[in-house]
Order: structure tokens, then sequence, then C-alpha cells
């Protein structure tokens, strides 16, 4: 698809209002820069170029028919004379949203340096790693890459290119602003609306196509991997990855980049079972973290930043990961998606159901106990009261579950349970005063375990194993559930009494 | 409408008894000498007089008076011979069959000549309304106020030349003129014999409008070089009613309304207030222009010598719209706003809503809350005739701390007003110290605005003010309490439903 | 085009006589608008005030005031007299039926040009306030732009005027219909900016908000006007690099800033602070069971006054909740302390009961816990009784270090229905 869509520059030499106008120069960009950002659909051009201005009002008409520019965004500042060259003010003529005009007063003729600087959307990149595990599942390889797509209807060409890492807040969608239709001009925009449209699909269609050939083609890296230097910077709240030397950006073309390669990178396979998601199984994930790679003394090692971990939050993005035999065959373990990862703190990658870490949970004992039925008395009307009974009761569940461990490697496993009352808990830390009470609640007695207990909430309980290869674990406990008041009504014998 | 619609004809009987619409001689036409306009703008009524000279020759005369296409009350249609009552008599009126916009006089006349007549009837259809505009100077200390009145004629019927004159008050009316303007024929009966005659007010009458003609005459031998005053509008009370007569005569065309200015004040002296009440919210402050409808005042207090077009307290202040508008030192307007205002009598105060004002604004909070001294008490009631049932209340004290964050984002001092609401009864604890009922054990609300450096007025047993006098750029923290002190609240508790007989 | 038409009308004869409508007096000028200014006060109204000469007569002069394509209010329209030679006074005012026109019979004492102001109210121009702040690197201040953006929807083509847009004043040289014009209104250096890290389980449960917050009032070198409601959009100023000969300014984000009165405070949203992890969980009373509810007496008095004690309607309710709390936040490389908000919204009457920090230290079964003092970093604020603010100095914290904050708020005398009275017997 071809599009008349470079932003336009024009520069007119204003006589007057509305008189003839000298269209004077019309220059090109010296310098582009893009800054994308991957929590929204937005992007910050910045462009330079340099005007030919002559004394007096100077009038430039900048206009971007097809694009995706955001209109309210553009923004004109003036980088030299600025003593001598005043911005007026910035003109949108009536009936259209896809140009302007800047009325500049100069008291000087000759050139000048501007930096024009808008939003776009339809420039988006993603963070996406292929992690290689060596067998025994201790180092890691991690590979980040980095893929630009653009959809924006626009060449950038030899632009620097910058991705912003972090969630920006965004009251109202470029896109949207983009597309709104100039206030009086809504005529014309029916007519072109459709065109548009069309092109709108066909973007989500090409992104749509993106991603599934991103998830087949897995590892075998087809595209042009090329290895960039890529800088990375802080700034407030995100990070800003700059890609050295200029980048083409061309419409329609995805392209990809090397973020960072690091070999080695220490890692655990922990395995972990909840409630909150059925508890049937174990999922397997990888742990490693985003700091600075130790060498053997426990010394940083001295790495460039392309090849370290630590240096920056990792985006979010799609995670493959792989396992590599000693005989260098590889075996697919699971792609997931990962959140952003601050440095410092710990990646948790879901791997996928684990299969060799078996749990059987049986249970077995249950009893009630402590039957009580007590007398309650309801008023029905201003004649009579209904006597009726409710019961207090213990019923006790023991619980056994046997956890198989066939990984052929020590391995760690994290078990949550769910009661369904709040939780009264006996475990590694004694019994608590409470446990004899006579109030409602779930009393869980988990200090046979062998295990850190831990109260992650009202209603949740963790314990920890640390298991040997092919070695079987039985675990017991009891949760007694304290019911005090259970209807239905016992005993109502349906007899009324008069009040008194 | 284009073509006149009232029309009178004189018809010259040739035979006194001839029958009513036999052959009749068309005599003079004879043409509007003078008419007067009494507009009142409560009701949809003006009453017209009109002076016409008629040229009658001895015998009975027959003039027809018809008023198609106009919105004349024909029941209202009163006809008087203003001279040589002595000769000339009206005999009857009567109205023709099927018609409802015409009627005729029959005269008996002793001589020849002209009479000066006077018609009178009631008219709907013209109104007039009053509206002002005011400035203020950029201090807002001083307004110009310039009143107008605005004459609408709807009544299908061009009265040029008119006399007009511009009721305030309210009438009474029974009947919509409008209704029995439309009312078919046959009409209601003609009403009683038209008042006792006044010579006196009629010759006066006469006069002014010859000497209005003279006037006229002789401006028009100027060329209307002459240059004019602002028109001079008299103010003269009448019973209830405030009568505005406007200067020389005008044009009262249809369907094109008139703006004439009925006073122009300069340097009113001018208090804006900014007023914040849980009447209508108590979120915002609104803005009120007041000012008094007294004479001025020059610097030393006496009344200034002003003519009562330049003055206030001359006469009421009918009620109209009203613009404000702040003009700059350099002659800029801003536009303040627009509200419309009731009648002002003379000396009483002018409030005008100029708006929402949001240079001043209010933050309240609640700060705090807490619940004390729950008390449970028993009591009885008594069931039927035979059994008493005991049962508890509680009483107990709900307190509130408020906070109330005031800033002033004005150029200058604004005096401010804050009106509060409070659900029960309230005992106030202001700026006149601690009342004696402050620890009283009785239901209500006790608010505690002591803390608050201002007088603290009670409005009524809901509403508590407070006022506060702020510079630019002023900010206040205000804080006060109110315990609501419960009493006897229910559901019952303790309700044994013992029943014990009546002892 | 001109669409509104003044016009003096000379009147030759006129005094008290009457002139037929369509017989009006020959058109004798047509004088041009001088000056123009248009006054916009958004959403009520827009004030325009045009400055002409008239030329006008000795004696009774009509002015003729027509108009197309405008929505005037008739209503409003505003003579003034600027400057004349001798006393010109407006006799009256004439609205002809079913025409965008009124004519004023003015008279003049003498002979000459009389500059008069006609200002009148019109609708369909609005201005809408937009800003832009340039944030320092350090972001310790920044630097706040106020736009006004202005649309000429009134079906006129101004020239030469002034538009005054609420904030700011500017002289365009043209104004057509349907335009819109941006124009920089006002500009504040140097504005402090308090930097926030907000999480609020009602507005996100799992991320933490980076806000500024600045405070409109000459301190923070702003008070100069309550602020309109805008978009803010913020760009910070980068470090310097080499291969750029300007700096660079990145966004920071956008939110909408409310209308801010004078001393007021605006808190902008600006993006999520990832790096600082805030997770709530609701625990039970440290008490155990018996401490969700505190049960109440008070005396009861009975009939014949004799005092016992009895349970009222109220009850005491504790909420306990835990805050995990991280803080992964680097500056060069460091890791760094952040100021931490935590915002609980209750209601009523309320205390906060208990709080306790803990120190966190170890993984899995190695986990030590110590309860340490937080009186010097954590301090809960009452907004009001339907807001508390708990602010943390939270310190960095690892993998394996991390603190749990205990808050228990005890929310008091809320009603309850009563229970069933057991049958005693």
């Amino acid at each position: 698809m071809k599009y008349a869509s470079t932003p336009l520059l024009l520069l007119m030499l204003a006589t007057a209002a509305f008189a003839s106008v000298d269209l004077v120069t019309l220059p090109t960009r010296e310098g582009t820069q893009l800054t994308i950002y991957n929590s929204e659909d937005i992007t910050m051009v910045r462009e330079h170029r340099l005007l030919t201005v002559k004394p007096g009002i100077n009038r430039i008409q900048f206009s971007w028919a097809n694009t995706l520019i955001d209109p309210t965004s553009i923004d004109f500042r003036i980088l030299d004379h600025v003593d001598q060259v005043d911005l007026l003010d910035t003109t949108f003529p009536s009936g259209r949203n896809d140009a302007l005009q800047w009325n500049i007063r100069s008291g000087m003729a000759g050139k000048i340096p501007v930096e024009i600087r808008y939003f776009t959307s339809g420039i988006t990149w993603k963070a996406d790693y292929v992690g290689m595990a060596n067998s025994d599942e201790t180092e890691m390889g991690l590979t980040g890459y980095v893929r630009v797509y653009n959809n924006s209807g626009e060449l950038y060409d030899n632009a620097q290119v910058r991705l912003v890492v972090g969630t920006i807040n965004l009251v109202e969608k470029i896109a949207d602003l983009a597309r709104r239709p100039a206030p009086t001009g809504e005529i014309l925009q029916k007519f072109r609306k459709g065109k548009k449209q069309a092109l709108y699909a066909e973007m989500d269609m090409l992104v749509a196509d993106e991603g599934a050939a991103l998830f087949e083609c897995a590892a075998d890296d087809d595209l042009d991997d090329r290895r960039k230097q890529v800088k990375k910077q802080g700034l407030s709240e995100y990070f800003i990855f700059t890609i050295a030397g200029r980048e083409d950006i061309k419409h329609q073309e995805p392209k990809r980049l090397v973020s960072m390669d690091v070999a080695d990178v220490p890692l655990t396979a922990i395995y972990k079972l909840t409630d909150r998601d059925g508890g049937q199984r174990f999922t397997k994930y990888y742990r490693f973290k985003n700091k600075k790679l130790l060498d053997k003394r426990g010394k940083e090692q001295d790495l460039p930043d392309m090849e370290n971990l630590g240096v920056s939050p990792l985006p979010d993005g799609m995670v493959r990961l792989f396992s590599e035999y000693a005989n260098r065959d590889l075996a697919y373990v699971g792609g997931t998606s990962t959140k952003y990862v601050p440095i410092g703190d710990r990646v948790e990658v879901s791997v996928g159901a684990d299969t060799d870490i078996t749990m059987i949970r049986r249970v077995k004992d249950q009893g009630i106990s402590n039957v009580i039925a007590r007398q309650y008395k309801r008023r029905l009307d201003d004649e009579w009261v209904l006597y009726y009974d409710l019961l207090d009761y213990d019923e006790t569940f023991v619980y056994e579950e046997e956890i198989v461990s066939g990984k052929p490697m020590d391995v760690e496993a994290e078990i949550e349970r769910r009661f369904n009352a709040n939780v009264i808990l006996w475990g590694s830390e004694g019994k608590p005063k409470d446990w004899n009470s006579n109030e409602a609640g779930a009393y869980v007695d988990l200090h046979e375990v062998e295990s850190r207990i831990e109260k992650v909430d009202q209603n949740h309980v963790k314990y920890f194993l640390d298991m040997k290869p092919g070695r079987k674990w039985t675990v017991t406990y009891k949760v007694t559930y304290k019911r005090r008041k259970v209807g239905p009504e016992l005993n109502t014998a349906k007899h009324r009494e008069s009040l008194r | 409408m284009k073509a006149r619609s009232i029309a009178l004809i004189v018809l010259l009987f040739a035979n006194s008894t001839m029958s009513l619409f036999g052959a009749v001689d068309l005599v003079t036409l004879p043409r509007r000498e003078g008419t007067q306009l009494t507009i009142y703008n409560s009701e949809d009524i003006t009453m017209v007089r009109e002076h016409r000279l008629l040229t009658v020759k001895p015998g009975i005369n027959r003039i027809q008076f018809s008023w198609a296409n106009t919105l004349i009350d024909p029941t209202s249609i009163d006809f008087r011979i203003l001279d040589h009552v002595d000769k000339v008599d009206l005999l009857d009126t009567t109205f023709p069959s099927g018609r409802n916009d015409a009627l005729q006089w029959n005269i008996r006349s002793g001589m020849a000549g002209k009479i000066p007549v006077e018609i009178r009837y009631f008219t709907s259809g013209i109104t007039w309304k009053a509206d002002y505009v005011g400035i203020a100077n950029q201090g807002e200390d001083k307004m110009g106020l310039t009143g107008y009145v605005r004459v609408l004629n709807n009544s299908g019927e061009l009265y040029d030349n008119a006399e007009v004159r511009l009721v305030v008050g309210n009438i009474n009316l029974v009947e919509k003129i409008a209704d029995l303007a439309s009312r078919p024929p046959p009409g209601v009966p003609y009403p009683a014999a038209p008042p006792a005659a006044k010579p006196a007010m009629r010759r006066a009458f006469l006069e002014k409008a010859e000497s209005y003609s003279r006037a006229r005459e002789s401006r028009m031998l100027n060329g209307g070089m002459k240059q004019d005053k602002a028109k001079d509008v008299r103010k003269q009370g009448l019973s209830e009613y405030f009568l505005f007569t406007i200067e020389g005569r005008e044009d009262i065309k249809n369907k094109e309304p008139k703006r004439l200015v009925s006073m122009k004040i300069t340097d009113v002296p001018l208090a804006p207030i900014y007023k914040l009440t849980d009447r209508d919210g108590g979120q915002f402050f609104t803005k009120y222009y007041r000012f008094k409808n007294k004479k001025l005042l020059d610097d030393a207090g006496a009344e200034k010598k002003l003519s009562a077009m330049e003055n206030l307290g001359e006469s009421p202040l009918p009620d109209g719209m009203v613009r404000l508008f702040s003009e700059y030192d350099n002659q800029d307007l801003a536009y303040v706003g627009g509200t419309a205002t009731k009648y002002v009598p003379i000396g009483d105060r002018v409030e005008v809503n100029v708006g929402r004002d949001s240079d001043i604004t209010m933050m309240r909070r609640l700060k705090d809350q807490r619940i004390e001294n729950v008390v449970s008490r028993q009591y009885k009631r008594r069931i039927d005739d035979h059994w008493v049932m005991y049962y508890d209340h509680i009483d107990y004290d709900e307190t509130f701390v408020y906070e109330e964050e005031i800033v002033s984002g004005k150029a200058v001092d604004a005096k401010l007003e804050v009106e509060r609401r409070f659900a029960k009864d309230v005992t106030l604890w202001g700026s006149e110290g601690k009342p004696r009922g402050w620890d009283a054990d009785i239901a209500g609300a006790y608010v505690d605005m002591h803390e608050i450096e201002s007088r603290i007025e009670k409005v009524d047993q809901n509403h508590v003010k407070y006022f506060l006098d702020t510079r630019p750029g002023q900010r206040w923290v205000l804080t006060y309490t109110v315990t609501y002190k419960h009493r006897n609240v229910g559901p019952e508790l303790n309700q044994e439903k013992r029943r014990e007989p009546l002892r | 085009m001109k669409r509104i038409v003044i016009t003096g009308l000379v009147g030759a004869l006129v005094g008290m006589l009457s002139i037929p409508a369509q017989a009006r007096i020959k058109l004798t000028t047509l004088p041009e608008r001088e000056t123009v200014r248009v006054d916009i006060k958004n959403g009520r109204f827009t004030l325009v005030e045009e400055e002409r000469t008239v030329n006008l007569q000795q004696g009774r002069n009509q002015v003729d005031f027509s108009w197309a394509n405008i929505g005037i209010d008739k209503d409003s329209i505003v003579f003034r007299v600027i400057k004349a030679d001798g006393d010109v006074n407006v006799l009256n005012t004439n609205y002809p039926n079913n025409e965008n026109a009124l004519y004023w019979t003015v008279s003049a004492a003498n002979a000459g040009p009389a500059v008069i102001r006609i200002s009148y109210l019109i609708g369909n121009m609005s201005a809408s306030a937009s800003y832009q702040g340039i944030v320092e690197n350090d972001e310790k201040s920044l630097l706040l732009q106020t736009y006004m953006t202005v649309q000429n929807t009134s079906g006129e083509d101004f020239g030469k005027c002034t538009v005054q847009p609420g904030v700011g004043k500017t002289t365009v040289r043209y104004f057509k219909n349907g335009e819109r014009k941006r124009m920089l209104a006002s500009k504040f250096t140097a504005v402090p900016i308090e930097k926030r890290f907000v999480f609020d389980p009602t507005v996100d449960q799992k991320r933490t908000r980076m806000y500024y917050r600045l405070l409109n009032d000459k301190e923070n070198n702003m008070g100069e006007f309550p602020l309109p409601r805008g978009k803010v959009r913020l760009f910070i100023k980068e470090p310097k690099s080499d291969d750029d000969s300007v700096r660079s300014q990145a966004f920071l984000g956008e939110d909408w800033g409310a209308y801010t009165p004078l001393f007021a405070k605006l808190d902008l949203y600006v993006g999520v602070a990832q790096d600082v992890k805030v997770e709530r969980f609701t625990m039970q009373p440290k008490g155990g069971p018996r401490k969700v509810v505190d049960e109440l007496t008070c005396p009861r008095i009975l009939m014949n006054g004799e005092r016992t004690v009895t349970h009222p309607r109220f009850r005491h309710q504790r909420t306990r909740f835990r805050y995990r709390l991280q803080n992964f936040k680097t500056a060069n490389g460091e890791p760094i302390p952040v100021p931490l908000t935590i915002q609980e919204h209750v209601d009523g009457e309320w205390i906060i009961e208990n709080v306790e920090m803990k120190e966190i230290l170890g993984e899995r079964n190695d986990v030590t816990e110590k309860v340490i003092p937080h009186d010097k970093m954590f301090l809960a604020k009452r907004i009001d009784v339907n807001n508390v603010e708990f602010e943390i100095d939270l310190p960095p914290t690892t993998i394996k270090k991390k603190y749990d904050l205990f808050v228990t708020i005890l929310r008091k005398h809320r009603r309850h229905n009563v229970e069933p009275i057991v049958y005693k017997d």
C-alpha cells in the first residue's frame, strides 16, 4: 500500500493574511528520533529541520494526511536564534484535521533549526526472550530481543530508535485522537472514514499474523538478529533502551534486534501446587534473579551491559524456554509470558504443568463431634413467639498428602491450601492461644508437617518441601471446622406460644 | 397586517326611523387626534384611549366602529362625548348581528360641527418588560445602572404617535382580554353606563394632546435638528401601582419591539457579596451584587440633586432581566452574568444574583466522628385497655468534626456568608458564648462554632450562618463540631414482650 | 466578507414623526471595525467587543446593526460611546420583525465622528486548556506551560483581534470561522514536584502508581489563577547525550489535570511504578476470631430507676490488613528508599488501633520475622473520615529481605441486628 503520507512542511511568507503566499522552502528532515512505548500505542517522534525564514511574518504549513498522528500533540520548538524568532500561534484550519499552520515572527533572514515533536500511533515494540537451560537446570543462557512494528503509514528513515520500558498513563488513545474528526469537517471525514477503517483492520491482521508467526518459528531465528549495542538508561519510573546508530523503520516491516545476550544465568527450578488453580498438579517455574552475575568467589563479574543482568528491568514479553541436553539436543520446555521484572527482583517463569512430581491427596478420616443443640426464640407477630433449635458441632477432616518426586535431582516444592473458614493455625510456631476457643472457624493442625508453615491470608496456608529424587513424602494434617448456630432449624415444633 | 384595522365611520341618517342597515351617507372618517396607551405588565391588558373629532349634523348620527383582526375586547369599548354634552347625546350602542368586530353608536345631535369624543377600550397583545444593564467598575464598588422598558406590540394594530404609560404592579383580571377578544358573536351584553365623566381630566388630556401637536409641528419646522435628551420618564404612585409615563410620543408598531431608557444612573454604591448555603447544595459560592433603591447621597451624606431619571429611590424597580458587566479601567467590558430580579420597593435593597463564583472555593471535610454516652432506658407503653409493655430505647451522642477550607482567589477584599443546615434543632455555641442549655440532656444538634472568629448567626431552628471578610489570596481553615444528641431511639431493645396488667 | 454589518443612518427629519420602516433613509456610512476583543468564558458565554467610528450628524441619527450566520444574543447588546464631541444619547432601540438586526436612534449634540463600542454575547466559541510540563532530570521541579486552544465556530470570520480565553491574552492576525488556534497562555518556571508512590487497592489491586503533586500557590511558583481542567502531558529532560545536539525529552505520561483552585494540590498520575510492589492481604485480628468484633455494653436504666447493664445495638468491628512491601527502585545503579503512600477507604467512626512493621528475612523454611520499630518510617494520616493514608519511608528490599506492614483498623459503633436472645432456664 502506498500512502502520500509524509508530513509535509511548507513555509510560506505571508504578505497578507489570506493573500497569495509564496512557498519558500520545503526543508527536509535533518534528523529523526523515535521513542516507542510498549505499554500503550504511542510513539514520540522528534524531527529536526532547518527552516529558511525571512524577516516579518512567516507562515509554515505542516500537514500529515493518512498518518496516525495526534494533532493535539504537535509541538514546535525553535532551537536557535530564540531572541529573534517567535512562534506567534498555531492555527488549525477549518474542516481539516491533518494540517496546521504556525505563524512565526522573524527578525532575521536565514536558516533556523527547529524541532517538531508529535505523537503517532501504529508503531509498537515488544520484548521476547529465549532461554536455554542446561540439562541439570542450574544455569541458563538468556537472549532478549526487541521487535519493532510500524503500521503507522509512515516511513521513518535513518531514525534513532529508542524504546521505553514502563507503563505510562495515557488518558486518551493516540489512535483515537488521530482519527478524531476536525470540529466542523463532518462531511469530509465521513468520506475518508471507510478508507481509514480498512487500514486499521489490515493493521490488526498484520499484528495478529506477526504474533502467530512468532509463536511458530520459536527459536529458529530466521529473522535478522543483528547485534547492535543497546544502551539502557533509567529515567523516572521507566527505562529507555537506545539502539546504537540509525535505523530505517519501514511501514509494515517488523524489525527484530537483540537487546541482551547473557550466558550462565544461575537458575533454580521450583514446583508449586496451589488450591487457587485447582490444587491437583504441580506447576514448574524457573527462577532467576535480575541481578548482576557473580563469579565463583561471589564477586560481580565484569561484563558489558549487553551480556549482564541487573542492568535494567526486564520488559514484559513472551519467553520461550528450551532445555539443552549434554549432547546439545534441544527440548522445548514451554512458552509463557512474563511480567516486568525490576532490577534486583526475581523472575519466576512458568514452564507449565509438571507431571514428574505427583500429589495424591486423600481424606483419610472425618468425624463430627461436640454436637449441641441450643434453643432460641424468635418473635413471629405481635402475639406469638416461636421456639427453635440451632446446632453447634465440630467437623474434623484428616488429610493425607502423598508427594512423589520423579526428578533425578533435588527439587524445591511449595504447596498452598485453602480452607473455607477463617483459619486458626497450629503450625511451626506452636499451638495458638485460641486453639480451644468456641468460635466458629477452621482450626488447621499442620504441626506435624516438617516444614515452616506460612499463613498467607485468612484462608490460605503454605508449606515447603525440599525433595530428594525418588523419595516419597507423606504429609498428614487435620482441620476442624467449628460450625456454630447452624440451621436449618431443628425442633421447630410449630407450636406458638403467646408473648409473656 | 398592513391596513389599519380599526375603522371609524360616521353615517348620517336621512331619516331617523329608517332601518338600521338602510342606505346611509358616509360623512367623515375622523382620524385619531391623540392616543394614550396604558400598558400593564402583570396581565396581558392595555387600556387604549383615543381622542377623535367627530363631525356631526343635527339629527341622528350613526357611527360605525370596527376592529377586524385585532385583539380588542368588544365588551370594553366605551364611548364618551367630551364637549357639548348638553347638545349631543349617545342614544344606544348596537352590535350588528353575526359580527364581533364592529358596532354602531347612535348619536342625537342638536348642532352641526365638530365634537371631541373619547373611545376607550382594552386590548391584549401589547406588553412591556423592564430590563436593566449594570456596568460595575473594576473595584466593584460603583455601578452605572441603566433601566430599560421594552414595549412589544402583537396586537395587530399600529398605534402611532401615542403617549405610553406603563403600570407596575399586579391587577386583578377575572377574564383574559385575549379570550374576550376572540370570543365569537353574539357578544356578551355591553356593560353598564360608563363612569361619571371627569371634565377637568378630559380637558387636561385635550390640552396636553394639543400642546404635543404644537410641539411636534414646531420641531418639524426646525427640521429635527434640535438635540434630544434621553426621554424623560415621569413616575408616579397610584394606589398599589406605579405609573410610568414616557415623555413625548412613540410609534408602537405591530411586531416591532421598542426599547426605551427608563432610568440612567451613574455611581450607584455597590457591594458584592458571596454566599454559600446548604439550601442549594452548599458546594459553591454564589456572587450577588447589592445596592439600595434609595436616593443617591453625595460625599457629605446629603441627598444629591438629580433628576428622577438619574436617581434611585424615585419609584420601585419593576421586575425584569438584569445583565451585569464589569468595566475595566481601559473600558473593556467583562460579562458577569444575567439574572431575573424581582420588584424592588422604594428604600429596599436589591440583591442581584450574578451567578456561581469559582474564584472562591470551599472544601468541606468531615474529619472525624464518634459516638458517646450510650445509655439504654426502659420505657413502658400501653398496648390496649389492660396491658402495658416494657421495652428499651437508647440515648447516644453522635459527634461530627467538620473542617471547612475557604480560599479567596479574588484580587480584592471580599465579604463571604456561609450558611449551614443541621438536621435537628440547633443549640448554638457561637460568638455569644456557651449557651445555658449546652449540657442539657435534650435531643438536638449542639453546634460548637465558637472557634470561628466571626459573628455566628442563628437563622432559624436548623440554619446557622457565619461571616468572613477575606483578603486577596487568603485561606481560611475553620473547624467546628456538631453533636447530635439522639434520645429515645428505636428499634426497641430488650423487648421482653411481657405484658403487665394496668394498675 | 464581513458578516456583522453596522450602518449609520442620518435622519434628516424624524423628530416625533413616525417614519415607516420601509422608508429608511439612505445609508451614509459603513464603518469598519477598528478593534475587536473576544472574551471567552468557557461553557458559559463569549463576549465580543468591537470599536467603530461612526460619523454622526447633528440631531437624530439612525444606526443600524445587522448580522448573519452568527448567534448574537440580541438582548445582550450594549452600546457605549467611548469618544465623541459633545453629548451623544441613545433614544431608543428598535427591533425590526424577523430580522437579525436592530437600529438605535442616536442623538448627537454636534456633527462629527464618534467612537462607539458595541458589546454582545455570542455562542459557539469555546476554549480548552492543556498543559505541557517539562520535568527536570532529577524530578524535583518542572516548567509548566498552559496552552489554550480556542475554537471559532461562531460563524464569524474575525480579522485581527485580541482573544482572551480565560487564561492569558493573545492578539491574532486573523481568526476565521471553523479555525482552532492554540496559544501559550502562561508559563510557571521551577515549580517544585512532590513525587509520590501510591498504592490504592480500590484503584489498582496489583500495581503502585507514581504521582506528581503540585501546589497551586505562590510558594510553589504558581498561585496566579485557578488552573482550568485540562490534559497535562509531562516530558522529562534526559541526561545530555553525545550524539544529540539538543537535549532529548522523553514523554513521561499524561493525566487529566482537575480544576485546581488556589492553594489546592494537583495530583497527576504519571505512570506505573513497577519497581515498588505492594500486595495486600486481609488477615484475622491478632487475638483470633474472638477479636473480630468487640461487643459493647452500656448502662441500662430501668423504669424504677435501678441501673443495670445491657448491650446496645452497636459494636466495634476489627479489620487487619497485611501489606507485603518490596522496593527494587534504583538510582544510578544503587538501591534507594522511596516514599510510599498506601490509601485505604473507611467510613464512619474509626481508629487505627494497631500498627506493626515486620522485617522478613530469608525464604521458604529459613524465614525469620522480626518486629521492627515503625515510628520513624510510618505515619498514618487521616484525610477525612473516608480516607486514610499510610506514609511509609520504604527502604530498599531484596529477594531475601522484605517488609510486612500490619495495620488494624477498629471501625466503631457499627449497627447490627440484635441476635436471638438465648432462652435462659
